[in-house]
């Protein structure tokens, strides 16, 4: 024997143990001769009868799987379309102004019965765990309904499990911990206006934040966080003296900074790069039609910010130069958006006025494409939200004149699908996928869509790792989860990195939908024994 | 004969399943081979080795039936994958039974030769050559 056949030995002996590591050996119990009998003449079948029940299950896994793929590129969502219950994983929330909530399936682009809410729906988020959905419910003029509200939405079970008094409530956003949600109130007044804080773990509401008031012109509208947690950036009518938008510091909760957006800018939606160092503001700017009247003649730009500086470091027209007359009315609830792909390389803002939907290149600053998508409205409270899928393939825009969302490929820059919904459809949310380190730190309920590296070890382990050690190969850095469930076939559609028989891995983020227990993620029921 | 199944069950449900490459299949095997170690209970003079020999033959007698039933479907080369599997454990299931089993015995039980000759029905020497032929063959896979 050289050393060859025992290295042959030495591999064998730890592919076997591991491989027999692995399973999990239920603690089975003694029965008696009876039971024991009895059993297996209830388990045995055929052999034939056992083939086609595991044919059948094999079918029922591949045919349960949707592999959401754009291209030729591999997909990188695995999304069971069966089976799935409670949670808002492979969700997309839309509020309609007719005050219910359509839930599309994003795997199928199926809309489940609309969740009834009232009033007449704005704004939408979900908490960073998926469990809850917060919607903003204003009051219509015709309406017996309370004021306003946040209506928190039970993702498991679909209904609204909590009414949160909130007088005025136009956007909404919730904290990267899931702690507050920042709303933002326009109760029509040119000089006030403020921002609600809620604390979702007790519902209780804060103090208002006034943001508006003489000299900084009203009506609040669009508010984001910082990835970081430590600002809310709140967007309001800058009126005549200029600003547009204040931000907050969420640990005292008083307006540290407001950003100059330009004289009688309004700017109802904006996001911030992933990395958190620009935030993108769709802002429509203009001039005075005549001195004395509100009446403007408008642009629609992107301002980019600096967040370090504060400062607008570039005005994108994103717009392609068509313009409008837009009415004193219409202040408030402009029908623009903007949002940015989940690896901050683009983003996706509405306009109103060429209904198009304009891509902007984030590195360049270019407007790489106009998309259009249908007609957006330009009255107020009725906005082209859009939101993106977690692995940036898709973007959900709402598109309030035909009651549909537009489901655009962002590989391709097409409508994919139009998916028709309530009546004038406002915001749109897509539920978050969680980290790994979430996933194992909190107890999660139903199923979760879990963000992560994935890596296959030598000896077959299969694991989701919250980021990779930049070793040759790579490997997990301390917080990963086991996955279980994955069959062949995910793999080669998963296009590792690697050799087989070594490890191998996939060096971009995948999401995987499934049950977290402990330390493993059970992608799938496992064939019936 | 709770105290053999305290002590056997696992470890046979894991060298069934290496056998079979199916953890469904290994228990069920498993339990197979306990009804009929309860059968011929007052004939069986070592518990642990008929167990042996009962899962190693049904382990046997299933990729017999499988490789029928696949032959009619086959698909089913893809069910019992669990995870992708490294190349050795690829090469092993490729193996002719009986030297597939006398590696899993070998090199996960550490069983001796006369045990293994024992639980596959032949003699020792058949064992030596089982378990050489049977690393040859990995070695040649792997080093291609």
């Amino acid at each position: 024997m050289n050393a060859k056949d025992e290295a042959i030995k030495s591999a064998l002996r730890t592919a076997l143990h591991d491989a027999a590591g692995q399973i999990d050996v239920r603690s089975a119990t003694l029965m008696t001769a009876d039971e024991l009998v009895v059993h297996r003449r209830v388990t045995r079948r055929a052999p034939m009868v056992a083939a086609m029940a595991a044919c059948l299950a094999v079918a029922l896994v591949v045919g349960g799987w949707l592999l959401v793929s754009g291209g030729n590129d591999p997909p990188s969502v695995l999304t069971p379309a069966a089976g799935v219950v409670g949670g808002c994983a492979g969700k997309a929330y839309v509020t309609n102004g007719s005050g219910s909530v359509s839930v599309i399936d994003t795997a199928t682009g199926k809309v489940s019965a609309p969740i009834p809410v009232g009033g007449s729906l704005g704004g939408v988020a979900f908490t960073p765990d998926g469990r809850h959905a917060y919607v903003t419910r204003s009051k219509i003029a015709d309406d017996n309904s309370p004021d306003g509200t946040v209506s928190v939405i039970d993702t498991a079970t679909g209904v609204v499990s909590a009414t949160i008094d909130v007088a005025a409530p136009t956007g909404i956003a919730i904290t990267p911990d899931g702690t507050h949600a920042y709303v933002t109130n326009n109760d029509g007044n040119q000089r006030s206006g403020w921002v609600s804080v809620i604390d979702t773990a007790t519902g209780k509401v804060s103090a208002p934040i006034p943001v508006g008031g003489s000299p900084h012109g009203g009506y609040p509208s669009g508010v984001a966080i910082t990835p970081d947690g430590t600002h809310a950036y709140v967007t309001y009518f800058a009126g005549t003296n200029g600003d547009g938008l204040a931000v907050i510091d969420t640990a005292t909760g008083v307006v540290s900074a407001r950003i100059d957006l330009g004289k009688l800018s309004v700017a109802p939606g904006l996001a911030f790069s992933p990395d958190g160092t620009h935030a993108y503001v769709a802002n429509v700017v203009g001039e005075p039609v005549s001195p004395g009247t509100v009446t403007v003649v408008i642009d629609t730009v992107v301002s980019v910010i600096d967040t370090a500086t504060g400062k607008v470091s570039a005005r994108i027209d994103a717009g392609r130069g068509s313009r409008g007359i837009y009415g004193g009315g219409g202040i408030g609830g402009a029908a623009i958006a903007v949002a940015s792909t989940p690896d901050g390389t683009l983003a996706y803002v509405t306009s109103s006025f060429s209904d198009t939907v304009s891509v902007i290149d984030t590195a360049t600053g270019v407007v790489s494409a106009h998309i259009p998508v249908g007609g957006f409205p330009v009255f107020p409270g009725s906005s082209g939200a859009v939101a993106f899928t977690s692995d940036g393939r898709h973007a959900y825009v709402t598109v309030g004149d035909d009651n549909t969302v537009a489901v655009i490929d962002t590989a391709t820059g097409v409508v994919s699908a139009t998916i028709p919904v309530g009546e004038h459809p406002t915001g749109v949310a897509i539920c978050p996928a969680i980290s790994v380190a979430q996933a194992r730190r909190v107890t999660v309920q139903g199923p979760v869509l879990v963000n992560g590296y994935l890596v296959v070890t030598a000896n077959g382990q299969v694991r989701i790792c919250a980021g990779l050690r930049a070793t040759r190969p790579p490997r997990c850095t301390t917080s990963a989860l086991t996955v279980r469930g994955l069959v062949r076939r995910d793999f080669d559609d998963l296009a590792l990195r690697g050799r087989p028989g070594r490890t191998r891995w996939r060096p971009d983020p995948v999401q995987i939908l499934g049950a977290v227990q402990g330390d493993v993620l059970r992608v799938a029921e496992n064939a019936p024994a | 004969m709770g105290a053999v199944f305290a002590r056997e069950h696992e470890r046979l449900v894991r060298v069934a399943y290496l056998l079979t490459g199916s953890s469904a299949v290994a228990e069920d095997l498993v339990q197979d081979a306990f009804v009929g170690l309860h059968r011929h209970w007052d004939g069986v003079r070592q518990p642990s080795a008929y167990l042996r020999v009962a899962v190693v033959n049904a382990c046997r007698a299933h990729h017999r039936r499988n490789l029928r039933e696949r032959s009619y479907f086959p698909e089913l080369v893809t069910d019992t994958v669990v995870a992708e599997t490294p190349v050795v454990l690829d090469a092993l299931a490729e193996l002719p039974y009986r030297q597939r089993a006398a590696l899993v015995l070998r090199f996960y039980e550490d069983r001796t030769d006369s045990e293994i000759a024992q639980a596959l029905g032949c003699r020792p020497a058949t064992v030596r050559s089982l378990v050489h032929r049977g690393l040859a063959t990995l070695k040649k896979v792997i080093t291609q």
